[in-house]
C-alpha cells in the first residue's frame, strides 16, 4: 500500500518533481524559505505556515525549499492513501485501493495542493491516522493528547480538526472525562495557538468572510461538494466541471451510506456524526439565511480562522472514502467493488499531474538573484512593489501568486497585505503600511518620495515588472533613489538617504546584532528609532518600547539586549509541548493492555467486534 | 432487485465518468491582474479619480449578463440537466431501497 500511496504522490505531483521552484497562489516555495516570523509570535504576517514552517525553512537550508516541499507533498499524498485504506478495514484489496484513492486523489487535497494550502494538506494526511484515537478520546489520554499535537503541528487547519473530533467523542461518551480531555486537546493546540493570540493581540485585520463561501450552485453543485469541489476560488479548483463530478459525487456518497454500518463498531457512528457535521458546516456558507450567520461569527478576529467553511469537509471525506469501500463490498460482485476507485480517478484525473499545470516548476529570473545578493551583502528594510499582495506573475505562467518577494528575499519585507477583495482591507499588523500608501500615491503622480522613504526606515526598493508597475517608472528619475540592479524582471533602487536600522534623534547611527527575530543587541544610545515594524511589547532592557508616528519602534534611553517579550511565552509553550510530548511518548509506552482494547476485540476481516 | 440496482449504480457510474472526463476543467483566470479573488472576473476597481469601473471590467460585466440569458434560452442544457437529475434520483431511491429493505432500522449516529 506504501508503494501505491508514493505511486499516487508521483501522479499528483508529476511535473513539479522537476527541478525549480513552485508558484501558485498561496503556494510559494523558493529555494531559501524563511523561519516565519509568526513562529515567534511576530506580525506583521499572519501566523500562518506556525509551527510547520519550521520543518520548511530548516529543510530548505539543509537541502533547498523546493526538494522539501516537493518531499513533504508526496509523503503528504502517501500518507492520505495509506491512511485512508487502514480505515477500510476488512473490505478486498481493491475496495481499499479505492478508499485510498478517494481520499487522496479527491479534488479537495488536489485543489489545496495546487493553492499552496499546505497546513490543510498535511492535516489533511493525518487525519485517518488519528480518526479512530481522537473519537474515543477518553480511552487514552495520552494517544488523544499525541495525535491532537500532532494535527496541531500542521497549524490551525488541523487543531480545528482535531477539536472538532475530540469534542464529537466526548459528547458520544456523553462528557467521560471531559476536563482532562479537553485540557490535554487545548493544551496540544498550543504551537499554533500561543503564537496566533500574540499576533492578534498585536492587532491584526481579515478580510470579508463572505468571500469565502464554499461554492455550491444549484443541485450539481450540491453534490459536487461531497465529491471534494466547493472551494470558494473557481478558477482554483481543480478537476472538471459539469454534472459528471456531480452524479460521481452522488454515487460515492450513496455507496458510504450503504456502508456506513460495515465500518469499525467503535467509531463507525461517530465518525458518521462527524462527517455530518463537517458536511453541513461546508455548506454553512452556501446556504441562504446559514450564510449571513456563518459570515457573522467568521467575520471576527476569533472566528476568521474558520472563515472559509469548505476546510471542513475533511470531516465527511474521512468517513465517506472508507465507507464508500465498505458499501461496494455490502453491494457485491467485482465489478462494484471497483466503482469507489473508478469514481475517485474520474474525479481526480484532469487534476493529475501537476494540478492542471498549477505545480509546473519555475526558475526565477536572473535579476531576482541579483538583487537578493546586493540586499544580502547590505541588509536593511525592502518595499516590495508592485503594491500587491497577489498578482499574476508573468514567469509563473502568469499564475495568481502571493506576492513571492518576501519570502524570497527574507528579512524585513514591507509588501501589501491588501488581499483587494473589499476596498482598503489590510490582513497585517504592520502599522508602516498605512504610511507607505500616500508615498506610493505621490510616486504614481511622478513625485519624488526617497526622503519619505528612508523616514519609514526603507533601504531598497524592488520594483518587479509585472502587472500594474509601469506607472512607479517615475522611481527611475528620483535623485534620492540609486538604481542598483536593472533586468526586464525586476529593479533594484537603493535609497541614498537611509541610515542605519538604528538612528538616535541626534542622527547617530547605532549599531545592532541580531541574535535571533525577536531578540538582538542594541549599542548603548539616547532616544532612536529602529526600522522594524513596531508591535506591543518591544522592549529594551527593561524598559517598553513605543511605537513611532511611522509604524517603526521608538527605544527609549538604554543599553542591552532589545527583546519582545510576548516570545518568551511563545517559548514557554513550546518547552511545555515538547515536556509533555515526551511524557505522552512514555505513558504510551508503559501503557499496560490488562482490558482488551476495541482494536483486539475486532475480527479483522469484518471490521466487526466479537 | 438487487441486481436492478447494481445495473442502475453501474450505468450511473459510467455516466458520471463520461461526463467527468469529457467536461472541460476549471478555467484558468485573467492574466495581468492582482488581488485574492477569482481570477475569472476582472477587478472592478475606480480610477484614480474615483469615477468609473475600468472598460475591461464593464465589457466582462455585459458578457455575463447576456450569458445566463442565453444559457437559459438553450434547451438542450435544460433537457440536459433534467436527465441528470433524474439519473441521480434513481441512484439514490435505489440505494435507498436496498437499504431500507435489507437493514431498515433508525439509529441515532452518536450510539
Amino acid at each position: 500500500m506504501w508503494l501505491a500511496g508514493v505511486l499516487a504522490g508521483v501522479a499528483v505531483l508529476g511535473p513539479a518533481l522537476r527541478p525549480g521552484s513552485l508558484l501558485s497562489l498561496d503556494l510559494v516555495i523558493t529555494p531559501r524559505i524563511p523561519v516565519p516570523s509568526g513562529v515567534w509570535g511576530l506580525g506583521p504576517d499572519l501566523p500562518r505556515r506556525v509551527p510547520y514552517g519550521l520543518l520548511l525553512s530548516w529543510g530548505s537550508a539543509a537541502l533547498s525549499g523546493p526538494v522539501v516541499a516537493k518531499v513533504l507533498l508526496v509523503a503528504a499524498v502517501a500518507v492520505a492513501f495509506v491512511g485512508a485504506t487502514r480505515l477500510a478495514v476488512g473490505t478486498p484489496a481493491v475496495a481499499r485501493v479505492g478508499a485510498g484513492v478517494a481520499y487522496a486523489l479527491s479534488p479537495f487535497l488536489l485543489t489545496r495542493i495546487g493553492a499552496g494550502h499546505l497546513g490543510v494538506v498535511l492535516a489533511y494526511a493525518l487525519l485517518p491516522w488519528a480518526v479512530p484515537a481522537l473519537l474515543r478520546p477518553g480511552d487514552r489520554l495520552a494517544r488523544t493528547y499525541l495525535w491532537a499535537l500532532a494535527l496541531a503541528c500542521t497549524g490551525y487547519a488541523g487543531g480545528l480538526l482535531a477539536l472538532a473530533l475530540v469534542l464529537a467523542g466526548l459528547v458520544a461518551d456523553r462528557g467521560r472525562r471531559a476536563g482532562a480531555v479537553l485540557g490535554a486537546a487545548i493544551a496540544a493546540q498550543a504551537p499554533w495557538l500561543v503564537p496566533g493570540i500574540v499576533v492578534a493581540i498585536a492587532g491584526t485585520g481579515v478580510a470579508d468572510s463572505s468571500r469565502f463561501a464554499t461554492r455550491a450552485d444549484g443541485l450539481l453543485g450540491w453534490l459536487a461538494v461531497p465529491a471534494g469541489h466547493g472551494f470558494w476560488r473557481a478558477s482554483s479548483q481543480v478537476g472538471g466541471t459539469g454534472a459528471g463530478v456531480a452524479v460521481l459525487g452522488a454515487v460515492l456518497l450513496g455507496l458510504a451510506l450503504a456502508g456506513r454500518t460495515r465500518l469499525p463498531e467503535a467509531w463507525a457512528g461517530r465518525a458518521a456524526g462527524v462527517a455530518a457535521v463537517g458536511l453541513g458546516l461546508a455548506l454553512a456558507s452556501a446556504v441562504p439565511g446559514i450564510r449571513d450567520m456563518y459570515s457573522d461569527v467568521t467575520g471576527t478576529a476569533v472566528g476568521a480562522a474558520v472563515r472559509e467553511s469548505h476546510r471542513w469537509l475533511p470531516l465527511f471525506l474521512v468517513w465517506m472514502a472508507p465507507a464508500a469501500a465498505q458499501g461496494a463490498a455490502r453491494l457485491g460482485g467485482r465489478l462494484l467493488l471497483a466503482v469507489p476507485a473508478a469514481c475517485a480517478l474520474a474525479l481526480a484525473v484532469p487534476g493529475l499531474w501537476g494540478a492542471d499545470g498549477r505545480l509546473e516548476p519555475v526558475d526565477f529570473p536572473g535579476g531576482w538573484s541579483t538583487a537578493s545578493q546586493a540586499i544580502r551583502e547590505r541588509p536593511g528594510t525592502v518595499l516590495a512593489l508592485p503594491w500587491h499582495q497577489y498578482l499574476d506573475v508573468s514567469f509563473a505562467d502568469g499564475r495568481r501568486v502571493l506576492n513571492p518577494l518576501p519570502d524570497y528575499l527574507g528579512g524585513d519585507v514591507l509588501s501589501s497585505s491588501d488581499p483587494e477583495l473589499v476596498a482598503g482591507s489590510q490582513e497585517a499588523a504592520d502599522p508602516r503600511e498605512p504610511h507607505v500608501l500616500p508615498v506610493l500615491a505621490r510616486v504614481a503622480s511622478g513625485g519624488r518620495v526617497a526622503d519619505d522613504l528612508a523616514r519609514i526606515g526603507v533601504r531598497w526598493v524592488v520594483l518587479l515588472h509585472e502587472v500594474d508597475w509601469e506607472p512607479l517608472r517615475s522611481l527611475r528619475s528620483d535623485p534620492g533613489l540609486r538604481r542598483v540592479v536593472a533586468d526586464r524582471s525586476l529593479e533594484l533602487f537603493e535609497v541614498r538617504a537611509w541610515r542605519g536600522p538604528v538612528v538616535t534623534t541626534t542622527g547617530r547611527v547605532v549599531d545592532v546584532r541580531p541574535v535571533v527575530a525577536p531578540l538582538a543587541h542594541v549599542a548603548p544610545s539616547g532616544l532612536a528609532r529602529w526600522h522594524r515594524p513596531a508591535a506591543p511589547g518591544w522592549m529594551r532592557g527593561w524598559h517598553g518600547a513605543s511605537e513611532s508616528p511611522v509604524g517603526t519602534i521608538d527605544l527609549p534611553v538604554g543599553r542591552g539586549f532589545s527583546w519582545f517579550w510576548p516570545a518568551c511565552a511563545v517559548v514557554i509553550a513550546y518547552i511545555c509541548t515538547i515536556c509533555a510530548c515526551l511524557r505522552a511518548g512514555r505513558a504510551l509506552q508503559r501503557w499496560n493492555p490488562s482490558v482488551p482494547s476495541h482494536d483486539k476485540c475486532m475480527n479483522k476481516q469484518t471490521g466487526r467486534h466479537e | 432487485m438487487n441486481r436492478l440496482i447494481r445495473v442502475l449504480l453501474l450505468g450511473a457510474v459510467a455516466f458520471g465518468i463520461v461526463l467527468a472526463v469529457t467536461a472541460a476543467p476549471s478555467s484558468g483566470g485573467t492574466r495581468g491582474q492582482s488581488g485574492y479573488g477569482d481570477d475569472t472576473v476582472p477587478p472592478c476597481r475606480e480610477d484614480q479619480s474615483g469615477q468609473e469601473a475600468s472598460a475591461e471590467c464593464l465589457a466582462f460585466l455585459e458578457t455575463q449578463v447576456a450569458e445566463p440569458a442565453s444559457a437559459t434560452d438553450d434547451s438542450g442544457n435544460t433537457v440536459e440537466y433534467l436527465i441528470y437529475g433524474v439519473g441521480v434520483l434513481v441512484v439514490f431511491g435505489g440505494v435507498t431501497y436496498f437499504y431500507s429493505k435489507s437493514h431498515f432500522k433508525i439509529s441515532f449516529p452518536w450510539s
